[in-house]
């Protein structure tokens, strides 16, 4: 499903994010990518939601070769694959309900369709009593259960979480993970970026370790090790 | 583009399609969105038409004070006259033949024949207070005024082409004296006067509209930088960058129109609490700035409207365009 080939990264003037990287995805796998500050994870995900573009090598999702990817095309293929960020990124002056409805109303969504599917999706989240609250009115798991609500409103094939629960309690970050590890149940590919022990190891799922831009362990029921 | 090519997954949710036809509501939803990020971000939006509302009025304050100096400028320039004098022997068929010359010239704009008799008249009608005068009159005994033609030019620049008539050997004839002369240094002095008003009013044009534009511009900059992060999101969940960029262009056209309506207010209101002292300066020349205002509202009031959305429109179309590149 995604296919990294020899992907490298580099900024100028003498930085190297990724340098070579291969990295083969089946469809319905969780995979978490681990690695220190500055290790290359967060530039994996930008390359995948083509937030950057790849310096060589190559990187096809579900058969689209998104390294040559058209500045037009990116909106399409920003709502095929559900992105989770660490900071939420919610919109601060529209409402819960409105956050989500948000993503569907930018590809031309029905108000119909929107009334009807944005309820469901809260309701999966539990915050179906929160649709009317702003982000600031919210805690900070309800926040990334409002982010996690809006990457999945496309259905998508693909969920790309960022450090997730980087910013949640103990409590929340457990409820997080385990929306996480359902979704993945019903068959979303989850690529799970992060620098947290006992979430990897709660998962015991494909662990991939990325140090100063290189895969150094790829272990397919891995433990967080560096 | 193949992202179909594997299964959806089965979710627990009941979702519905999420194929939907792109330009589906799209026009009311920029509409919706414009309208709140203009009330949800109320002090931001303040600040923004408050910003264009100030620009609005000094550049307004500068058509009122060029209306005013052109306006002066023209009357003064219509006071200016060239009075023609008869000799006594000159025959009123020679005056009336003068007088009918100088209407058919291009050039003026009008020539009124005052008889010595009417001249007297009214002479008299205006000094019956001076018993000096009207003494001095009585000591003379007949009438020592002269049959007179008030010549009024159309520019005061066609007064050179109209002397040139009177200084013919045929209208010598009948001509005594003629006062263009003594009014040659105002006519000089007026017009030496409006150049240098048209050439300041042009300068300080262009400088009040630069410095309005830079404002203008400037704000909706600082207005954009504030979404700059939620520019970033909308293209992270996929929002292209013209559903992203089109409500802030519909936000920049209802500040103009708002800022345009506050400013004409303001305008109108400053202009009837200044009318009195205006007015009294301002009658020697007929003149009233409402009455202006008025006359000419459709034509300042929809330039203003047309530049202030086109300059918001620009600014914000470069100021959104510079946060779309994530």
């Amino acid at each position: 499903m995604i296919h990294f080939r020899h992907v490298t990264k580099f900024y100028q003037p003498d930085t190297y994010a990724l340098k070579g990287v291969s990295l083969h995805i089946q469809p319905g796998e969780f995979i978490s990518i681990i690695g220190q500050s500055g290790s290359g994870k967060t530039t994996l995900i930008k390359l995948l939601i083509a937030e950057e573009k790849l310096t060589s090598g190559g990187l096809v999702i579900g058969g689209w070769d998104i390294s040559k990817i058209h500045h037009r095309e990116v909106p399409i293929l920003r709502r095929q694959i559900g992105v989770i960020f660490q900071d939420y990124k919610l919109l601060p002056q529209k409402t819960v309900f409105e956050n989500i409805a948000f993503a569907l109303e930018a590809c031309g969504a029905s108000n119909n369709k929107i009334g009807k599917i944005v309820p469901q999706i809260l309701k999966v989240v539990n915050l179906l009593d929160k649709r009317d609250k702003y982000p600031r009115q919210l805690s900070g798991g309800e926040q990334q259960r409002v982010g996690i609500a809006r990457a999945l409103i496309h259905r998508p094939k693909i969920l790309v979480a960022d450090e997730p629960t980087g910013n949640l309690d103990i409590a929340n970050t457990r409820e997080i993970v385990e929306l996480l590890r359902k979704l993945n149940e019903l068959g979303t590919t989850v690529l799970l970026v992060t620098h947290e022990k006992d979430v990897v190891n709660m998962l015991k799922k494909r662990v991939v370790v990325l140090d100063r831009g290189q895969i150094v362990s790829d272990q397919p029921v891995g433990r967080y090790v560096l | 583009m193949a992202l179909q090519l594997y299964n959806l997954p089965t979710t627990h949710y009941n979702l519905q399609s999420t194929t939907y036809s792109f330009m589906n509501h799209s026009f009311l939803r920029v509409l919706k969105f414009a309208f709140q990020d203009f009330y949800r971000n109320f002090w931001l939006s303040l600040a923004t038409i408050t910003v264009l509302v100030l620009a609005l009025l000094s550049v307004n304050i500068l058509i009122s004070l060029n209306a005013i100096s052109s306006n002066i400028v023209a009357s003064v320039k219509d006071k200016v006259d060239v009075s023609v004098f008869f000799k006594k022997e000159a025959s009123a068929a020679a005056i009336n033949n003068f007088q009918e010359k100088m209407k058919l010239m291009p050039e003026v704009k009008a020539a009124i024949f005052i008889a010595k008799d009417q001249a007297l008249d009214s002479f008299k009608l205006k000094h019956e207070d001076d018993p000096a005068i009207m003494e001095a009159l009585k000591e003379v005994g007949a009438n020592p005024l002269l049959d007179t033609l008030v010549i009024k030019a159309r520019n005061t620049e066609d007064y050179a082409k109209i002397l040139a008539i009177l200084s013919l050997e045929e209208s010598q004839k009948i001509i005594k004296y003629q006062n263009y002369t003594d009014h040659q240094k105002i006519i000089d002095n007026v017009n030496s006067i409006s150049n240098r008003v048209e050439k300041v009013s042009l300068i300080l044009t262009a400088v009040f509209s630069l410095i309005a534009l830079l404002i203008v511009f400037n704000a909706v900059r600082v207005m954009i930088y504030t979404h700059r992060e939620e520019i970033a999101v909308m293209r992270l969940v996929g929002a292209s960058n013209s559903f992203i960029r089109a409500p802030f262009l519909v936000e920049a056209c209802l500040y103009s129109v708002f800022a345009l309506i506050l400013a004409t207010a303001i305008l109108y209101g400053l202009t009837i609490m200044a009318g009195p002292y205006l007015n009294s300066f301002l009658e020697t020349y007929n003149f009233s700035l409402a009455n202006y205002f008025n006359q000419n509202f459709v034509k300042i009031f929809l330039s203003e409207l047309a530049a202030v959305a086109l300059l918001n429109i620009v600014s914000s179309g470069i100021a959104v365009g510079k946060y779309l590149k994530v």
